[in-house]
């Protein structure tokens, strides 16, 4: 589990650094339970991991509301504003008599001018809400006016050193870690008031040690998840093996197709494997070609939960790094040359390089390889050499 | 091993219409005891429960039990393609929901099994001190008409009767059933109750009735709505919660 979830705050009072935004949002929510909100919506502004959704959190759970969230950017758009977060917004909690508190991250996300229709929901939801809202942003001035019009802003501070430190101690007593000071303050200087940065950062020290970082702690990692990957049982297992993995889609690919057929032992589990292999791979094209990382999550489902729900049994096998990397590495000057024959004929020939390779190459190595000239090859008569040298 | 038969459709269409338009995807626990489904929808105003025991089913043969998710959009679609008198049989193949009805001719729908992130849906704990059994079609019929002139309906609940308001800019309505009416089967008040809840969600989830003849519901003053559809008798039942709307 991710620390910093773990560690969330359950109260208010576990919070850091943040004493008068504190105090405000308290009589901001006590204002809505006397009945008389000051206004409808309070917008926590601050920088990144400085306790605004926090906040929101431990908020929601002293004053026994429902924390209600509407976060994914992809929610993000009038319609399901409307058909979401508006009956969410007017209605008290299914659990007994409870009010809830709606929270709407990432506020200043909206482009005003792509967003506008996103704007118009949300400042319908804030003018007809009957429940207290949160809307959270980094940048206050970057929130629609519309939107802040509707809103206190409460403003959230940059954490200090020492209240990164003073969580980060809490933090590793409690998980038995033994770090030194100097490590923790380390930790602290170089999140820049980014609590959440620490707590990662100190979880990724916890479970290698300081030494594991860097190239070293990245192979063992990778070689942790293939496992982790081939042994599921669920497409949600396989694919979480992946999270907190420092590789883009692309290389781990590399990882899987080389290592699969290693450890599954009939050939029926390692074709199918390599038919969702080729469909990750797909997609992963499709990724460079429309520049839309959204393919990602599909290329990534595919190459873990389909190749590990195509095992059947799985043997020992020392997994091996990527032969392709090497290879690569080897054909280097080779593919160097190929790419410089093709700029030649492409030039010459007023084709792309592509086309050059797949359409010219095959002839002239032919030719080169048999030492004939063009109309040997062809076999052109001498009329045919004579009208080719009029033509045109 | 996994074969469930109904001899009419009817049930299941008129159950799934209900619920897909609340909840885009459930995971339904199909079992030697029937099929059982629980899930809140994406708002989190709305609950919905769907049992069908094995006495809703003319055959049920499941070896151990499984966990079907299906998105309930498609899952609706297939089911409309039936005639309510068609009979159904159910059984799984390889990643796949084999569904196939019986009337003009045979059809067979294979549906894709989709994963269902496994999400706790806490099931919320209330008492009641206000019921009411009716006939489905009372409710059906009630609902029709607040929908004319409110998107919000009001239930109240009192010692002499059931009934549903509508009021808006155009004006008020009200349905009411009375004590000894006879689509009003039983009315236990211990004290008397009303609350308002936004129309839509109830319009949704009354496309059961078509598959209910007998609903409970139960009610405290500003708390959430309970309805039970009872399905072919009592083999099999839907339970609705719907939060209430927070009156200003």
């Amino acid at each position: 589990m991710i620390w910093a979830e773990k560690y969330r705050p359950k109260s208010l009072r576990e919070i850091v650094g943040q004493r008068k935004a504190i105090e405000q949002a308290k009589s901001w929510i006590e204002s809505w339970i006397s009945g008389n909100p000051s206004k409808p919506a309070a917008l926590f502004h601050g920088p990144p991991g400085c306790g605004k959704t926090a906040t929101a959190y431990a908020l929601a759970r002293d004053y026994g509301l429902e924390y209600f969230e509407l976060n994914a950017s992809d929610k993000r758009n009038y319609s399901t504003l409307k058909s979401l977060a508006l009956p969410s917004s007017i209605s008290s909690s299914l659990f007994g008599e409870r009010r809830r508190l709606i929270v709407l991250d990432e506020a200043d996300n909206l482009n005003p001018r792509e967003d506008s229709q996103a704007t118009r929901g949300i400042t319908l939801l804030l003018r007809s809400t009957r429940n207290p809202v949160v809307l959270t942003a980094n940048k206050y001035w970057e929130v629609p006016r519309e939107i802040r019009n509707h809103c206190l802003l409460i403003q959230f501070n940059k954490l200090k050193e020492r209240d990164i430190l003073s969580v980060l101690k809490r933090i590793s007593s409690s998980e038995g870690l033994e770090v030194s000071e100097e490590v923790l303050m380390e930790i602290a200087r170089r999140s820049l008031g980014d609590l959440r940065a620490a707590i990662n950062d100190l979880q990724a020290v916890g479970s290698t040690g300081l030494d594991g970082l860097g190239y070293r702690d990245r192979e063992e990692n990778i070689f942790q998840a293939l496992a982790r990957i081939i042994k599921s049982n669920s497409m949600q297992s396989a694919k979480a093996s992946t999270s907190g993995l420092d590789m883009t889609p692309d290389e781990l690919l590399t990882w899987i197709e080389e290592n699969s057929p290693r450890v599954m032992t009939d050939l029926r589990s390692i074709a199918e494997a390599y038919y969702y292999i080729s469909r990750a791979d797909q997609f992963l094209s499709r990724v460079t070609r429309r520049q839309y990382y959204g393919f990602w999550s599909y290329a990534l489902e595919l190459m873990t939960g389909g190749v590990a729900l195509s095992k059947k049994e799985i043997k020992f096998s020392k997994f091996q790094s990527p032969r392709y990397v090497k290879e690569m590495a080897s054909t280097a000057k080779f593919r160097r040359i190929r790419d410089s024959i093709a700029s030649k004929i492409s030039e010459k020939c007023h084709v792309s390089r592509r086309i050059a390779l797949s359409e010219y190459l095959p002839y002239l190595s032919l030719m080169i390889k048999h030492g004939k000239s063009l109309s040997e090859f062809f076999d052109f008569t001498e009329e045919e050499v004579e009208y080719l040298r009029k033509w045109g | 091993m996994l074969r469930l038969v109904m001899p009419e459709a009817k049930t299941l269409r008129y159950s799934i219409e209900a619920i897909s338009n609340l909840i885009d995807e459930g995971s339904f626990k199909i079992s030697e005891n029937g099929i059982y489904m629980r899930a809140m929808d994406p708002s989190r105003i709305a609950y919905i429960e769907l049992q069908l025991s094995r006495d809703s089913f003319e055959t049920i043969e499941v070896d151990e039990e499984v966990s079907v998710g299906l998105n309930l959009g498609e899952l609706k679609k297939r089911f409309s393609a039936a005639k309510p008198s068609d009979y159904v049989e159910i059984s799984m193949d390889k990643g796949f929901f084999v569904i196939r009805f019986k009337g003009k001719g045979t059809t067979t729908f294979k549906l894709p099994i989709i994963e269902i992130e496994e999400e706790d849906v806490p099931v919320p704990n209330l008492t009641f001190r206000a019921n009411a059994k009716l006939r489905s079609s009372a409710l059906k019929e009630g609902v029709k008409k607040v929908g004319i002139v409110s998107d919000t309906i009001k239930f109240i609940l009192t010692r002499e009767g059931v009934s549903m308001v509508g009021e808006s800019d155009l004006g008020e309505v009200e349905f009411l059933l009375e004590r000894g009416d006879e689509d009003l089967i039983s009315l236990e008040v211990e004290e008397e109750a009303k609350a308002s809840y936004t129309l839509s969600y109830i319009e949704d989830v009354v496309k059961a009735t078509a598959a209910s003849e007998v609903v409970s519901i139960s009610l405290n003053t500003d708390h959430p709505l309970r309805m039970e559809f009872f399905i072919s008798g009592d083999a099999g039942r839907m339970i609705f919660l719907l939060a209430p709307r927070i009156e200003q």
